[in-house]
């Protein structure tokens, strides 16, 4: 299983470097976005997936990821390797601020309260007019800067936020086989026994939120120099519930599964096109039905039938 | 603070008393753990035990008294701060991380003494691998005394019963504990796995670990404490060696009623 799954990998990222020559342009902008929004689910994978923190808000991180950076490259004209790194701390300092409080308190104080914060960042980012455009939101957002080089193309652009994916990816799974990711799943699993076997369960719930939320800040930098238009409703709520379905179908304890549910969720409304207004409908059926056949999500029904597949006997 | 215990005294409750609502779960208990002793702490279902555990271990919050290790308080501290403090416990319902590995699981208890911060973790340094690769020699180590080493990257939930009640001992240890609080352990157990429970307490306690042992069967408790306290309806009513124990009136009307006759012994 451990060398399928490096295998699996090789052949993710070689087929993610080919993709570009055989999608089409429209195609091409919907891997892209599911690129840069898998960022933000690989986030919520390690505040919900491992920690059980019942996360509902991504959405609004992203959401000030992206204005920190359309704000900071329209009115002061820095560039994104300046803004990038600012947009991850707002995101964190806000995170943090959220969390401590919450985090004391048992139950799903957490999750109403970021809910309700993903609320709120609609509105003012909506009214807020000086700062974020109001409803017009912010164009005009300038490409990004790669060594001197105009990424203003879409295959360039693909390919810088792969880079990010594979380097987020990568800091996800260093942390999954670490002190950290044992904690944190343990915490899930039983809170009570994390605590009493040394885990400090608070500080490491705190640590979880803040970088699921930098995961989504950086998603949303990328978004609005992808987009270079962004508006108050693409961090509405709705979004941070489809994040949580995307991580869901894909494995929730998966960092695999986050892209690959990332993947499906967003080109799935074009494979769904020709139902016309059914679509709505017939999504939601779907989400349903493989939710209740695959409970582990995509990832965690493979390596069920593993053994099965392969003929053999695996202790994973 | 001089009279709080004898000076071989590892571990002293004093006073400890929790309300629940009008219920005196825990009323006044007095508890000295004698360096490297096996004390039992017995009584009938409903005395007071498992309070008295989540008290002593952070998970309840006490109405007043104290309990101080080594002359440090350790009522008011989160769970994991007594145990980094070297008071550890099992769960006497077995409450392991499912999702984790067998050896994940031991190596999640040694979390509270590492050293190692975010960045290490995630730039893998040579201080990360270091402590990574001596955490998990020490659970293997663990495993095998325990001779759970074959199942070192199982998931939690295909190891049958007993192995698990063995590995939640596992991962009390790896932390290095002081005291080692074991809350039921032989609850479940087979005859041939309480034998090797026993045995295994034996060798913990031949290497100078003091133990806290709340047990249900008596036949363990005569074999292996060096003294036991008796609780009943949330007070302490007797202690003293086993032999001692086991002949009190208080206690044989406890456990078998108010005109039972000395034909329990």
């Amino acid at each position: 299983m451990r060398h399928a799954q490096l295998i699996g990998a090789i052949l993710a990222v070689v087929a993610a470097l080919v993709a570009p020559r055989l999608l089409s342009e429209f195609n091409l902008r919907l891997a892209t976005l599911s690129l840069h929004t898998s960022i933000a689910v690989i986030g919520l994978c390690i505040a919900f997936g491992w920690t059980g923190l019942l996360h509902l808000g991504q959405a609004a991180f992203i959401g000030i990821g992206a204005y920190a950076t359309a704000i900071l490259s329209t009115q002061l004209g820095l560039g994104f390797w300046t803004t990038m790194p600012v947009a991850l701390v707002a995101s964190g300092l806000v995170a943090l601020c959220i969390a401590v409080p919450m985090l004391r308190l048992r139950g799903h104080y957490l999750a109403l309260a970021v809910l309700g914060f993903n609320v709120t960042f609609e509105i003012v980012a909506r009214n807020w007019t000086k700062l974020t455009g109001g409803f017009d939101g912010i164009t005009d957002i300038p490409p990004v800067l790669f060594f001197g080089i105009e990424i203003n193309d879409d295959r360039s652009y693909y390919y810088l936020c792969l880079g990010f994916v594979i380097v987020c990816a990568l800091f996800a799974l260093a942390l999954r086989h670490s002190r950290y990711g044992r904690a944190m799943i343990a915490i899930r699993d039983d809170e009570l026994a994390a605590g009493t076997s040394s885990v400090s369960v608070t500080r490491m719930k705190v640590l979880a939120f803040v970088l699921a939320s930098m995961l989504a800040g950086l998603s949303g930098a990328l978004y609005a120099h992808h987009a270079t238009f962004i508006a108050p409703q693409d961090f509405e709520f709705a979004k941070s519930v489809t994040i949580l379905v995307m991580l869901i179908l894909g494995g929730e304890l998966s960092i695999a599964g986050a892209i690959l549910g990332t993947v499906i969720i967003t080109f799935l409304p074009e494979w769904l096109r020709f139902l016309g207004d059914y679509y709505q409908a017939v999504f939601g059926l779907l989400v349903l039905v493989i939710l209740i056949v695959m409970p582990n999500g995509i990832v965690g029904k493979v390596k069920q039938l593993w053994p099965k597949l392969t003929g053999r006997k695996t202790h994973v | 603070m001089s009279e709080t215990g004898a000076p071989d005294t590892i571990l002293s409750v004093r006073a400890l008393t929790r309300r629940f609502g009008g219920l005196l779960a825990v009323n006044s208990v007095d508890l000295d753990l004698p360096r490297g002793q096996v004390l039992a702490l017995i009584g009938p279902n409903g005395a007071g035990k498992s309070t008295f555990v989540n008290l002593l271990t952070g998970v309840y919050a006490k109405t007043s008294g104290s309990v101080q290790l080594e002359g440090r308080e350790l009522t008011g501290l989160s769970p994991s701060a007594i145990a980094r403090a070297g008071l550890v416990r099992t769960f006497q319902n077995g409450r392991l991380f499912s999702r984790l590995t067998v050896i994940e699981n031991v190596m999640t208890g040694a979390d509270g003494r590492s050293r190692v911060n975010l960045f290490d973790a995630v730039a893998r340094t040579p201080r990360f691998r270091e402590e990574e690769r001596g955490v998990r020699e020490q659970a293997l180590t663990l495993l095998g005394e325990l001779r759970l080493e074959g199942d070192a990257e199982r998931r939690v939930g295909e190891l049958p019963y007993g192995r698990q009640r063995k590995l939640e001992i596992a991962r009390a240890l790896i932390l290095q504990p002081r005291i080692l609080l074991l809350d039921e352990p032989a609850a479940g157990l087979n005859s041939g796995e309480v034998e090797d429970l026993i045995s295994y307490v034996s060798v913990l306690r031949g290497r100078g670990l003091s133990i806290l042992l709340i047990e249900h069967n008596m036949g363990l408790v005569m074999r292996l404490a060096d003294r036991v306290a008796v609780i009943n309806f949330g007070e302490k009513i007797a202690e003293g060696t086993p032999a001692e124990v086991r002949n009190d009136e208080r206690v044989i009307e406890a456990y078998l009623g108010r005109k039972a006759s000395h034909a329990a012994h």
